[in-house]
């Protein structure tokens, strides 16, 4: 018996595509399909297309680590993701449906006194800004994950870190497919195996997409799309800063559970927990090369295991499954890119580097706001695309590591 | 015999055995020699030659087999010679000879060509009806113990060459939990915990007496082992223009072919112990083999891996006593096959098995349509095959290519009407139309709602069953799901193998600063002493006395030129050319956005040639960075990158220039001023600086000789109580002085105006140079923030603490320190400005604090000039 | 095989056209065409005013033969040795440099800074 068989959710897709809608959004992963739930289920509006070139969730909505955390590095960001992290709390109940949310803590690690003052520094600033995220010596270390060899195979040793009692992980497929039922059920038609090509624009203004299906009109088009996202953002006359990195991740078989806090090292850079069906999940940081590929390479897996297994010895003899690639579209500041973009009928969600996955509710939910109400929403005012020119660009150390 | 040595052993053996050592034997080797190692070790029961060669062979005669040196290694008696033609080649053969997969496929694969060369050397030519000598032996001397192994924590015996698949059947057990055997590698069904790893196949992987065994079997969990053993794994790298997986015909003809042409080849086999796991870019293969990692960098791949069977699908396929034709052949062969097992016809597929546990009985249809049910306990399946292809769907848009039955599209089978279709994930045909109906419709969404074809054998069992599932549900065929590596699994610790955690470099002094007991950091890619264990100590010894510091670290660079003045005017938001040799300059970097990403000093050192120093975290991307403008900028300079070449030693404090003297630097230079001398017999370049705050001088210095240099300075400044700093006590020092640490104070976006240091910036020396016009633009914009000092009553505060005004965050603290010397914690912080202004007072952890002027200390500069 | 000690070198940045012209018996490692690295202490003097001479202790060095070079290189590199001339590239994870000269002489360089990790990581 597969206990991981979709039980609950149900997809209701449209039979043809309508030649008009209100809203069309491009991109069918986690946050446009949540930016079509939040403005069918919060605002009433419900002619929305939802247009993904493939099938939806398969981009880096299904290629991320589903790490759910707030213990960023700016108020902003942490006031942000704080956000997430409580309506990932509470998406099963807003779902009707499990999505496998599981409250797990993150443990964030330093092997040297530099990154041990970032760790400390984050704990403060989490603090002030009402994100629970405590430093945590060695010993308290091992007392919350027994499996860390806290001298890092002596070469690394734990000096310190912090700890993030409210850090989870959900299942993403199903956090993906609970928006998509949730929009469907409202009328919100997402389209699967419809590319787009073009936009159509009347003076300044977007008014429409050309996609494989033909043309489609659009009170408003948001782009929410991963990896090429200045592409498209250049049809509407928009300039992204933003630089596309390939992020590799790998999985293990699946094995009886051991291993509960997510746990991550900012010296080592990687990252591993254990998912509800027992694989063990891991990745580094980014490629350096600026890239749109997504095959994945052996040098890495290579690094992240000989960084696993120094940092968790019990890793050594379980056998990799599994290995792939997403896209990570990084912006010059590490922070996301949302909202308005100074084109008319043209809206953005992007530069979700490394941690989109984190993102869905929250950046759904404001972003919705922001189309209904015209104005950017509080939430997300301070990721707006004017900020570079504003001089007011919002450095995040904090997202700058990993995951 | 002539060979005494043989001789010899051939007495020996008869002691032992109990022959007659009159008795006439024999004494030859195999071609080629090493196979005897089988016949000690691999279970090689027989051998088989060219009839016309082997007149001599008689049942019941010794031999002495030799190895390649022609030394003695065992003694075997021919048990029976039979002659028959190569076509007629006895069923048992394959196991027999003991080679490859022991299957018949494989004998044929090695004796073919074997045959042929003897025919040649014979006159002969070779077909399928050339006559073979095919004998049996036993091995008389000496006699191989029956190896065991533990399975299920039960000793049990196998025979050695045995696969533990093979092992385990032949103890009685179905290597899984049930499922139909493949024995080839592509199903989970014989997965087994071998050696505390999970998930290894039974089948690929050889028996070794002591192994211990668990049966895993498809679907089954795995629990991590309380100790992780830390076996090293091997690493090695080989490179060929051609790299051919898979030896079947098909394989061997396309090496051939590439050899022919010139090429060189590399073939690789599971049944060599050659586990492709992935193809990479380049073409990379990654191969698992039992000796380690194997790395196969080839101009190109040609991918022969053939077809894998296909799975029975239907109720009771979870039964044991299952198995493909290819699976029964190798068991037959080892006599393993019960009496009893029913062969079912070349596609016949049952309706369902019956059975608990173990297969009793199989249901099939007649031709009308009538269910049949036979007894039976085992049933062997030939139900067709496709194509092995996930090494060739990895390599799509890679010099990769796919030949044989691995490249041709096979048919479906029919749509599965019921039992498990992935075992791996244990998910049901019932879970297929239950996610279809929930509109789960296309493969990677049917994949990902089911989880069928993630488990450990990839789809590899159960994708055909998907596709012709979808087939017949949606009415046109979708393609696979995408293949990734892992193909065939490796642990974390054979992946790590032949990596290495990225380096972290040493000056020449870090055997010296380890010898006086100081801890060492990593900090900026180098390993650097943090303190020698009494920081506080270390800074009373710069401010009051006399102190050495390791700076090597420091970024050095020369240039040249003739452009090299206005390439350095480019690259430097201070003036460059009205620099007079023989002064110091401290300079910021900054990138196009006008942000700074480094800092150092200039020194001219004539004309047209300059020493630029840049920051520890710095250096590594300075001569890029440098490289990279001079080109696009089209400057004629050079650049030689002195980091390495060159130590540092900073020696600091009121009695430094004393100190100095006394080494023979009779003239220490004033403030901000540069000079070549020798100290302690060392030629140095000198800069005088104040980054402590004290009188300072950076003596640059050749790093062959940092050793002596920091020894003589020690022994010439004992007198004065000198001791070494760390660099914790260097950040205090410095941060007392208000001088920043780029990466500690600064931010990604900290343009000059930001850090306070607008002073650093010469927006009219009459250059254009990086970061200016977006300086010009960002000066129009209001400032939001700004890096000030603030003064607290009590400890430091945590670095990284939040500013807060009214509750709200309005800041954070950059740097912190507790100083001695004013009684008060000091501070560098970013702070929110109000109205234009940055506000008086914050709250900083629960205290409050002043905003000052900065340096905290000596503000005049009286101490760093004296 | 050597065990890797620290060395001088002498460094040598001038025009490519100075350098080509440059005559040593010195065995001389061309890394860039503006750059060259003579091993031990060499009087040369290119004709570059703007060239830049001097001693380099940048260095650790490692002597072998081709033949060992190509072995160590197999385990710990993922690219291949040439029968003759200069590679670079890393090895174990180190930064080296390597001279193959047609007589099967090699010698292995590597940064001073990871000598102690040369050590450990090239047995």
């Amino acid at each position: 018996m597969n206990e991981f068989v979709e039980r609950q959710i149900g997809l209701r897709w449209p039979r043809a595509v309508r030649r008009s809608y209100e809203v069309v959004i491009v991109g069918g992963g986690g946050h446009g399909l949540a930016t079509a739930y939040y403005l069918a289920t919060r605002h009433g509006i419900t002619d929305v297309a939802v247009l993904e070139r493939d099938y939806i969730g398969g981009g880096n909505s299904g290629r991320n680590t589903t790490v759910i955390r707030a213990n960023y590095g700016i108020p902003d960001a942490v006031n942000f993701y704080q956000r997430s992290v409580d309506l990932y709390a509470g998406l099963e109940e807003e779902f009707g449906r499990a999505v496998m949310h599981s409250t797990r803590g993150v443990l964030w690690l330093a092997h040297s006194e530099a990154t041990l003052r970032g760790e400390r520094a984050r704990a403060a600033l989490n603090t002030a800004c009402g994100a629970e995220t405590v430093f945590v010596g060695p010993d308290e270390i091992g007392t919350i994950c027994p499996q860390i060899d806290l001298t890092g195979g002596g070469t690394y040793p734990v000096l310190g870190g912090t700890y993030h009692p409210r850090g989870a992980t959900a299942r993403h497929d199903r956090v993906v497919w609970g928006y998509a039922e949730g929009a469907m059920r409202l009328g919100v038609h997402v389209h699967q195996g419809v590319g787009v090509t073009g936009l159509h624009r009347d003076g300044g203004r977007v008014v429409g997409v050309e996609t494989t299906a033909g043309r489609i009109d659009a009170g408003v088009v948001v782009s929410a799309v991963g990896g090429h996202a200045t592409v498209l953002a250049s049809m509407a006359g928009v300039v992204l800063p933003i630089r596309t990195h390939p992020l590799q991740a790998a999985v293990t078989n699946h094995y009886a559970p051991i291993l509960d806090p997510i746990v991550a090292s900012a010296d080592l850079l990687v990252y591993i927990s254990q998912t509800p069906r027992g694989e063990f999940l891991f990745g580094a940081e980014i490629d350096r090369q600026a890239s749109y590929s997504r095959r994945s390479g052996h040098d890495i897996l290579a690094l992240c295991a000989r960084r696993v297994t120094t940092l968790m010895p019990f890793t050594r003899q379980l056998r990799i499954l599994r290995q792939w690639t997403g896209s990570c579209d990084m912006s010059p500041d590490y922070s996301p890119i949302m909202g308005v973009t100074g084109t008319d009928g043209f809206l953005i969600t992007t530069g979700w580097g490394t941690w989109g996955f984190k993102a869905i509710p929250a950046g759904g939910e404001a972003l919705a706001e922001t189309i209904a109400t015209g104005r950017p929403a509080p939430l997300i005012a301070p990721f707006g695309l004017d900020r570079f020119e504003r001089d007011r660009t919002r450095a995040d150390r904090g997202s700058a590591g990993t995951h | 015999m002539a060979d005494e040595g043989i001789d010899a052993f051939w007495r020996l053996a008869c002691a032992g055995a109990e022959i007659d050592p009159a008795t006439p034997y024999d004494a030859w080797s195999f071609a080629p020699p090493p196979l005897v190692d089988l016949v000690l070790h691999g279970g090689k029961r027989a051998t088989s030659g060219l009839a016309a060669e082997c007149h001599d062979d008689v049942a019941g005669g010794y031999s002495v087999l030799l190895d390649a040196a022609g030394g003695p290694v065992c003694v075997i008696r021919t048990t029976s010679v039979e002659v028959a033609s190569y076509r007629d080649v006895p069923p048992d053969f394959g196991w027999l000879e003991g080679e490859g997969d022991r299957s018949l496929r494989y004998w044929r694969l090695v004796h073919e060509p074997f045959l042929r060369e003897r025919c040649l050397a014979n006159g002969l030519e070779f077909a399928d009806d050339t006559l073979v000598s095919y004998q049996r032996f036993e091995l008389v001397w000496p006699a191989a113990p029956a190896p065991t192994l533990t399975a299920d924590g039960r000793e049990i015996a196998f025979a050695s060459g045995d696969s533990v698949a093979v092992a385990l059947v032949r103890s009685g057990l179905h290597p899984g939990h049930g499922g139909t055997l493949c024995l080839a590698g592509d199903c989970p069904n014989c997965l087994c915990v071998i050696d505390d790893v999970a998930y290894s196949r039974a089948c690929l992987t050889p028996a070794v007496a002591g192994m211990r065994i668990e049966r895993q079997g498809a679907g089954g969990t795995a629990v991590v082992p309380a100790v992780a053993a830390d076996r090293a794994v091997g690493s090695r790298h080989l490179h060929c223009d051609v790299a051919v997986i898979g030896r079947g015909a098909t394989g061997r003809a396309a090496g051939d072919e590439a050899r022919a042409a010139g090429r060189s080849v590399i073939e690789l086999d599971q049944l060599n112990g050659e586990e492709v796991a992935g193809v990479y870019q380049g073409p990379r293969l990654l191969v698992r083999t039992p000796s380690g990692l194997l790395h196969v960098h080839a101009v190109e791949v040609i991918v022969a891996t053939g077809a894998s069977e296909e799975q029975p699908v239907c109720p009771g396929s979870d039964l044991a006593g299952l198995y493909t034709a290819a699976a029964a052949e190798v068991l037959d062969g080892a006599g393993l096959l019960p009496a009893g097992t029913i062969r079912l016809g070349a596609g016949v597929r049952p309706v369902r098995f019956e059975g608990d546990g173990a297969v009793t009985g199989v249901v099939t249809l007649d031709a009308s349509g009538v269910e049949v049910r036979q007894p039976c306990v085992g049933v062997v399946l030939d139900l067709g095959s496709h194509p092995r292809d996930s090494l060739a769907r990895q390599g799509a848009g890679l010099p990769v290519r796919a030949v044989g039955s691995c490249a041709e599209i096979s048919a479906l089978p029919p749509a599965p009407a019921a039992g498990v279709v992935c075992a791996c994930t244990g998910t049901t045909v019932d879970d297929l139309a239950s996610v279809w109906e929930r509109g789960f419709q296309t493969m990677e969404l049917f994949k990902r709602a089911t989880l069928a074809g993630t488990g450990t054998c990839q789809g590899a069992a159960c994708l055909p069953h998907l596709r012709a599932y979808l087939a017949a549900r949606g009415g046109d065929e979708q393609p696979a799901f995408t293949a990734r590596p892992l193909t065939r699994q490796m642990t974390m610790m054979e992946a790590a193998a032949g990596t290495w955690h990225p380096p972290t470099r040493r000056t020449a002094l870090h055997e010296t600063h380890r010898a006086l007991g100081a801890r060492m950091e990593r900090f900026g890619g180098w390993w650097r002493p943090w303190t020698y264990g009494d920081t506080l100590g270390e800074y009373e010894a710069v401010r009051a006395g006399v102190s050495i510091g390791d700076v090597s670290t420091l970024g050095k660079m020369l240039v040249s030129g003739p452009d090299a003045v206005g390439f350095l005017e480019r690259i430097y938001p201070c003036p460059v050319g009205d620099l007079e040799p023989g002064r110091v300059r401290y300079a910021l970097l900054l990138d196009e956005r006008g942000y700074v990403f480094d800092d150092g000093v200039i020194i001219r050192d004539d004309e047209r040639r300059f020493f630029l120093t840049f920051t520890t975290g710095g250096a590594s991307g300075a001569e890029a960075w440098l490289r990279d403008w001079a080109e696009a900028f089209g400057c004629d300079v050079r650049l030689l990158d002195r980091t390495a070449a060159l130590g540092a030693i900073n020696v600091t404090g009121p009695r430094a220039a004393a100190l100095l003297r006394r080494c023979g630097l009779d003239t220490p230079p004033a403030f901000l001023r540069t000079a070549d001398a020798v100290v302690c017999g060392v030629p140095c370049r000198v800069l005088r600086i104040g980054f402590t705050g004290e009188p300072s001088f950076e003596l640059h210095h050749d790093a062959g000789r940092s050793a002596e240099l920091w020894e003589a300075l020690m022994a010439a400044g004992a007198a004065d109580d000198i001791r070494p700093h760390g660099l914790e006590a260097l950040l205090a020092l410095r941060l007392e002085k208000g001088h920043i640490i780029v990466g500690m104070d600064t931010d990604f976006d900290s343009t000059p105006r930001r850090l306070g240091m607008e002073w650093a910036v010469r927006m009219d020396k009459g250059h254009d140079f990086l970061g200016r016009d977006a300086l010009e633009r960002i000066d129009r914009i209001p400032l939001d923030r700004r890096l000030v000092g603030l003064e607290v009553d009590g400890d430091a505060p945590v670095e990284g603490a939040p500013l807060l005004d009214g509750g709200a965050v309005r800041g954070n603290v950059t740097s912190a320190w507790r100083s001695p010397v004013l009684g008060r914690a000091v501070l560098l912080a970013f702070a929110d400005l109000v109205d234009g202004a940055v506000p008086p007072t914050f709250e900083v952890d629960g205290r409050t604090a002043r905003v000052v002027d900065l340096p905290f200390l000596d503000p005049e500069g009286v101490r760093v000039r004296a | 095989m050597s065990a890797p000690e620290p060395i001088f070198c002498t460094r040598v940045v001038a025009s490519p056209a100075a350098l080509d012209a440059l005559a040593t018996d010195a065995v001389a490692l061309r890394l860039a065409p503006d750059d060259l690295l003579l091993v031990g202490a060499v009087d040369v003097r290119p004709d570059d005013p703007d060239a830049i001479v001097c001693r380099d202790d940048g260095w650790a060095l490692r002597r072998m033969t081709a033949a060992e070079a190509s072995a160590l290189v197999a385990d710990h590199g993922d690219w291949s040795v040439p029968p003759a001339g200069i590679a670079q590239g890393a090895l174990a994870g180190l930064p080296v440099k390597l001279l193959i000269d047609p007589a099967g002489d090699a010698l292995l360089l590597v940064p001073r800074p990871y000598l102690a990790d040369a050590v450990e990581r090239l047995p």
